[in-house]
């Protein structure tokens, strides 16, 4: 059993250990059951009717021969599901299906249920829409032009979504004083997370106009409240269950006009409704990384003190506004971190175009401008005559550093990753010195393990937890996390598990459903393992704190002697003073009834003499940090790029199952990897011409490189068991290592993603001479 | 995403192929793996109304060889069974190396050599390597049969010499000398399940005095359909097989092919791979002689 | 015009009626019950509808129910016997080879396949016979160290047979 690092001094038997996932099994069976599995009585199937036009009023939407065809039990137009929503509540744009207006090529206008797959498409196909048809934009610059139409009428007659400014410090002043300051221009593409299982969602109403939602989603509690807000019904009368889920990525994180439609549909037909997606519908639906054009300045003094980041940038939205205005945030965010920057100014303005909506993915906020910034300072670096990581480490931030933002990073060893990294892989030595064609290149990254805001305003906590115990069922965790893969289950039951010294075996998690689960705001923003763990820690805790109180009569010893360790309550200075776990669970219920406990957790926020706390995305509780070593092999003949190896040093706090750790690390690698140098959702004429899984390329396994990862020593101690994000930091680094190794092999810096054969040939064909 | 419905058939001989075929004149369409065809009707670029599916017809699986004379491959013979085969490997290598890179490993179980040449996709693997081997088809049905340089059976985009009840029966690739050398050579733009920027086949035969006596270079994914480059190979004519002429015939076979841009890629860059990748091929076919 | 078709499934026979355009994933999951076959893109260009078919990995989305008759069909179902999990399958939950599991029943099963062909595979070997099917949450690291763990528990015997 592989086991992680383990700074912080407490001897765990759980914690720290890479047991195998309890849901690997039914997985590797194929017995989990995702919600395309599951099937009810006299079940109907649903399918969407799609826009072929990318801009156009909808004149008149004819059903009747749709609904006239036999086996089709209801129609559904989208002015009969008029209420707006968003997972931004406060300026909700998006509706089950198009009202009066299509914004993009496969925007949904009609849904039907039928008996049966093929009757649907048939209906689909009956149903006749007028359009007429209006310009459409594909790019920001072209929807910002003079006399363009705007995409959201509502708006002030122009298609900026969101225009955002901060400053922090004097940049002006910082960078006239700079002794070096780098200027440049970046451009990113948009890309989709591609997760293996489509969106599918079944709906049910029952007596009294409840329903119950099965759906792959990410967000149960953002799902089950636009459900309520769509439908028209109480929350209470909602309940939103998640089946296994086959992945999200951030796309996942939105509610999915499958999810709404369904429920229209059930509620009008009384049969349960499952819509599940295409491929191609999954790519209409994309809510994907945003393409974003950026103009950066960095400036540095004459020692490579990093002075100032002025970042200016056109985010590419989409039609809608989804994640849109926190991804900017986000980004405005991650400028001021790892490295310790005294003057930022962030300028950023998204706009609307006539293709699928972009929005979080993975690492959301953060890939693109490190693309940007992590290459700059490689570039900066070798213009002092400096090793790139001699920079970054001079830069680097340490535990207690407090942003220009005002966000405090309490716990950070991103030293020790870029220490480790640069020496595991023989960067200092390899660096420069390989021969024309080959290269190798660094770069490092943090991201935030969540966030004190929450979407709309809220006082309640982030996260809960319930834990039960009892003879019968043992210990029973119930927490609202959505596991969509990369094993939170898990992580609540071993950190139960530590807590209340019992086997990982004992405990058992239930999770992602909102009739039995405890309140939780979901799976983003890599806040799971700290947030929830930390709710269901001290409900363990608390639980500990009952069974004490019966130990200590029983063994005649003080309750804040007690410990739980190995199934057993015994004192920590005599430790032939115990009692078994269950015998003390067993007295505990004879005595006093059912042995539960609830826990839950939210972010600290800070304040500090009036300034802004973490700049409109709120101030994250914590920081994971990571480093990674690329080494690139260029074909100078064909302009391919084989990326060889990457070498990872991830500072993830205190790894609570160090194999998942990993698998989320190297799913990243091989992710990024991907919108390096293949993935691009193109768009053409008025559509996206790929929404399929043969010309949208994602890695496969004849792509990826050797990856060798490794875990920091790390503890965070204010964390649940000292743990931090590692979900979305390894992701960060990925794209500029590879491309500082791609300048270290052929002398050409890119900037624009991705970076193809064709670019990398063409780049090779101008270079001078030397 | 379902099918359209259609009629389904599926033979057991030859001559029940043969008489569905003339019944159903233009209506239908061979299905053979299905990996190219029923994604097409997925899509909605074709709409047979009938299906003859050949994966019953033993008579139209195998592969043997005549010592002297050559390799047969009936059309509907896996490829992963030509994948597989000692025989390919020994014999039609560039064939070989072309299927390696066909798909993944269930297309290559599930598809056919046959299906990958009636298909015709200007990219198709198999296409430049058997051209460049030489190789003949057999077309066959309404009672006769007829044979055909491969390279003539490609009428123009994805459209082939197959007459109304006409269907392909098998492959022929004529034996290799000993002082010959072929090669096949792709660009992909990742590691696996690619539609190619290019794809070439290339093969020559030496005279005794180690010069090339006779070539042929195929391209694929740059034209309309697969195509011979006619020039470049006299490019190598009579000409010592060097590095200097394998390079000088990539030039030449660029500015025979005419690419279009797509999603995978400008005209400019499959010209200029077009360069490498017959230089690359030559050279590798060349070295293949001398190991062997 | 529908057809009675005998299909083999895990060594089971079972008749069900088609039609000609019903595609032999569809059959599997919906008129057969076995939904460990997954779909994630209905145009072969994933792999999570990889099913063996006379032992060989198919695309299940790509093939039609109708042309499969008296076939040997093997689904991931299939593999675990007498209440032991098949040793990739206790490799692959071993060594952390799952994560969202959508791609698994698929990627096992090529994996069966190729260890049929090449029973101790090196990583050159897996990354040939394995490119049909995507994965995207783990970056295949541990799909390759499952596989060759695998392959060298076939030489030696097995791993440990869990019981389930």
């Amino acid at each position: 059993m592989k086991e992680a690092p383990n700074v912080s001094g407490f001897d765990f038997s759980v914690i720290g250990k890479g047991l195998p996932r309890k849901d690997a099994w039914e997985k590797a069976t194929g017995a989990a059951q995702y919600t395309d599995d599951l099937k009810l009585p006299r079940m109907l199937v649903g399918k969407i009717k799609r826009s072929p036009h990318a801009h156009a009023r909808i004149l008149s939407i004819d059903t009747k021969k749709a609904k006239a065809l036999p086996g089709v039990k209801a129609v559904l137009v989208g002015s009969e599901a008029p209420n707006l929503y968003g997972i931004m509540p406060q300026t909700p744009t998006e509706s089950a299906l198009s009202i009066d207006k299509v914004r993009f090529v496969g925007e949904g206008v009609a849904a039907v249920a039928a008996v049966d797959e093929d009757t649907a498409s048939e209906a689909l196909e009956l149903i006749n829409v007028e359009y007429e048809p209006l310009p459409a934009y594909l790019t920001p610059e072209e929807a910002l032009e003079d006399g363009a139409v705007p995409i959201h009428e509502d708006k002030k007659g122009n298609n900026i979504i969101y225009e955002g400014k901060q400053s922090f410090g004097d940049v002006d002043q910082a960078l006239s004083r700079s002794a070096y300051v780098l200027e440049k221009n970046f451009y990113t593409q948009c890309v989709n997370h591609a997760f293996m299982e489509p969106h599918s969602a079944l709906a049910r109403f029952d007596e009294g106009e409840r329903l119950t939602l099965w759906s792959s989603s990410q967000i149960p509690h953002y799902l089950h409240r636009t459900l309520s807000l769509v439908l028209g019904i109480p929350m209470q009368r909602i309940r939103v269950i998640l089946p296994t889920i086959g992945g999200g990525f951030g796309g996942k994180g939105e509610v999915a006009s499958n999810e709404l439609c369904a429920a229209f549909l059930a509620r009008r037909t009384g049969r349960p409704v499952k819509i599940t997606f295409e491929r191609e519908e999954v790519f209409f639906t994309n809510k994907g990384r945003h393409p974003m054009r950026m103009h950066i300045k960095v400036g540095v003094d004459e020692n490579g003190i990093l002075q100032a980041i002025d970042f200016d940038t056109l985010m590419d939205g989409g039609a809608y506004l989804g994640w849109g205005v926190v991804v900017m945030f986000y980004c405005a965010a991650m400028l001021h971190l790892p490295y310790k920057v005294p003057n930022v100014r962030f300028h950023g303005m998204r706009v609307y175009t006539n293709k699928p909506t972009c929005g979080a993915m993975r690492g959301l906020g953060g890939v693109q401008p490190r693309f940007a910034l992590e290459t700059m300072l490689d570039e900066i670096a070798l213009k002092l005559d400096m090793s790139p990581y001699e920079l970054k480490r001079k830069n680097a931030v340490e535990s207690g550093h407090t942003t220009a933002l005002n966000n405090y990073v309490r716990h950070s060893e991103y030293k020790k990753c870029l220490d480790n990294v640069v020496k595991r892989s023989g960067y200092l030595e390899k660096r420069g010195k390989l021969p024309f064609g080959k290269g190798i290149g660094l770069a490092g990254a943090h991201y935030s393990s969540g966030t004190s805001y929450t979407l709309y305003l809220a006082y309640k906590p982030h996260s809960s937890a319930l834990i039960r115990v009892d003879t019968e069922s043992g210990v029973s965790v119930y927490c609202g996390a959505a596991d969509i893969g990369q094993g939170s289950d898990m992580v609540m039951g071993m950190i139960a598990a530590e807590t209340l010294g019992v086997p990982y075996s004992d405990v058992q998690v239930y999770s992602g459903d909102t009739g039995i689960t405890p309140f939780d705001l979901g799976t983003f923003s890599s806040r799971v393992t700290v947030a929830c763990g930390h709710a269901v820690e001290e409900a363990a805790l608390e639980i500990n704190k009952k069974l004490f109180g019966v130990a200590a009569v029983s063994l005649g010893v003080q309750g804040e002697q007690l410990t739980s360790q190995n199934g057993k309550i015994l004192s920590q200075f005599e430790q032939k003073k115990s009692m078994d776990f269950w015998e003390a669970v067993g007295k505990y219920i004879s005595a006093s009834g059912p042995l539960t406990a609830t826990g839950h957790y939210t972010p600290p926020r800070r304040s500090a003499s009036g300034k802004v706390q973490g700049g409109n995305i709120g101030h994250a509780p914590t920081y994971g940090f990571t480093a990674q070593v690329a080494e690139v092999e260029v074909d100078i003949e064909t302009g391919e790029v084989r990326v060889m190896k990457v070498t990872e040093s991830g500072d993830c706090g205190q790894a609570i199952n160090p194999i998942s750790v990993e698998g989320q690390v190297e799913g990243s690698i091989v992710m990024g990897m991907g919108q390096a140098l293949f993935e691009e959702m193109v768009a053409e004429g008025d559509r996206v011409i790929n929404p399929n899984l043969h010309e949208y390329r994602i890695p496969t396994i004849a792509d990826m490189p050797e990856i060798d990862t490794e875990i920091v020593e790390s503890y965070d101690p204010e964390s649940p068991y000292g743990a931090k994000e590692c979900g979305e930091g390894p992701i960060q680094p990925v794209i500029p290592a590879i491309l500082n190794a791609i300048y270290d092999a052929i002398g050409v810096r890119f900037n624009e993603l991705p970076v193809t054969p064709e670019k990398v040939l063409a780049a090779l064909h101008e270079r001078p001479a030397s | 995403m379902g099918l359209p419905a259609f009629e389904y058939y599926c033979p057991d001989t030859s001559a029940e192929l043969e008489r569905l075929l003339s019944e159903c004149g233009g209506q239908a369409k061979i299905l053979a793996g299905g990996t190219d065809l029923l994604v097409q009707i997925k899509g909605g670029f074709q709409s047979p109304a009938v299906l003859i599916d050949i994966g019953n017809l033993e008579s139209l699986q195998g592969i043997s060889h005549k010592e002297g004379k050559g390799t047969e491959i009936l059309a509907g013979t896996k490829i992963a069974a030509i994948e597989e085969s000692p025989l390919i490997r020994e014999k039609v290598l560039a064939l070989y190396q072309a299927v390696r890179l066909l798909g993944s490993p269930q297309v290559r179980a599930m598809a056919t050599l046959g299906g990958n040449i009636c298909n015709a996709s200007p990219s198709a693997e198999t296409l430049p390597a058997l051209i460049a081997l030489g190789s003949e088809l057999t077309v066959a049905g309404n009672g006769s049969e007829r044979n055909l340089p491969v390279e003539s059976f490609f009428l123009d985009y994805r459209k082939v010499d197959l007459g109304p009840g006409e269907y392909l029966k098998s492959v022929f690739v004529p034996e290799q000398s000993n002082v010959s050398g072929s090669a096949y050579l792709c660009r992909m733009l990742r590691g696996a399940m690619e539609i190619d920027i290019v794809n070439v086949g290339v093969w020559f035969l030496m005279d005794t005095e180690g010069r090339c006596q006779k070539a042929r270079i195929a391209l694929g994914s740059v034209a309309p359909k697969p195509f011979r480059a006619y020039e470049a190979e006299a490019v190598l004519t009579g000409k010592p097989l060097s590095e200097d002429n394998f390079q000088q015939a990539g030039k030449v076979a660029s500015s025979e092919s005419s690419p279009i841009d797509d999603i995978r890629g400008s005209a400019e860059y499959r010209r200029d791979i077009v360069r490498v990748m017959v230089a690359r091929a030559l050279s590798m076919a060349s070295k293949s002689l001398q190991n062997s | 015009m529908k057809q009675v078709i005998e299909l083999i499934i895990n060594g089971e026979p079972s008749e069900v009626i088609v039609r000609p355009n019903e595609l032999l994933v569809d059959v599997i999951r919906d008129k057969i019950g076995l939904t460990g076959t997954k779909k994630g893109c209905g145009a072969g260009d994933c792999g999570a509808c990889t099913v063996l078919m006379e032992g060989k990995p198919i695309l299940s989305c790509l093939t039609l129910a109708i042309s499969c008759q008296g076939k040997h069909i093997e689904t991931i179902e299939g593999l675990a016997k007498d209440g032991t999990l098949h040793p990739l399958q206790q490799t692959f939950v071993k060594k952390g080879a799952i994560q969202c599991g959508y791609c698994t029943p698929g990627m096992i099963l090529s994996a069966k396949a190729l260890l049929r062909k090449t029973p101790d595979p090196d990583p050159e070997d897996i990354r040939y016979e394995m490119a049909g099917n995507l994965c995207r949450c783990t970056g295949y690291k541990k799909i390759i160290e499952a596989i060759i763990e695998a392959g060298q528990g076939a030489h030696e015997g097995g791993p440990e047979r869990v019981r389930i």
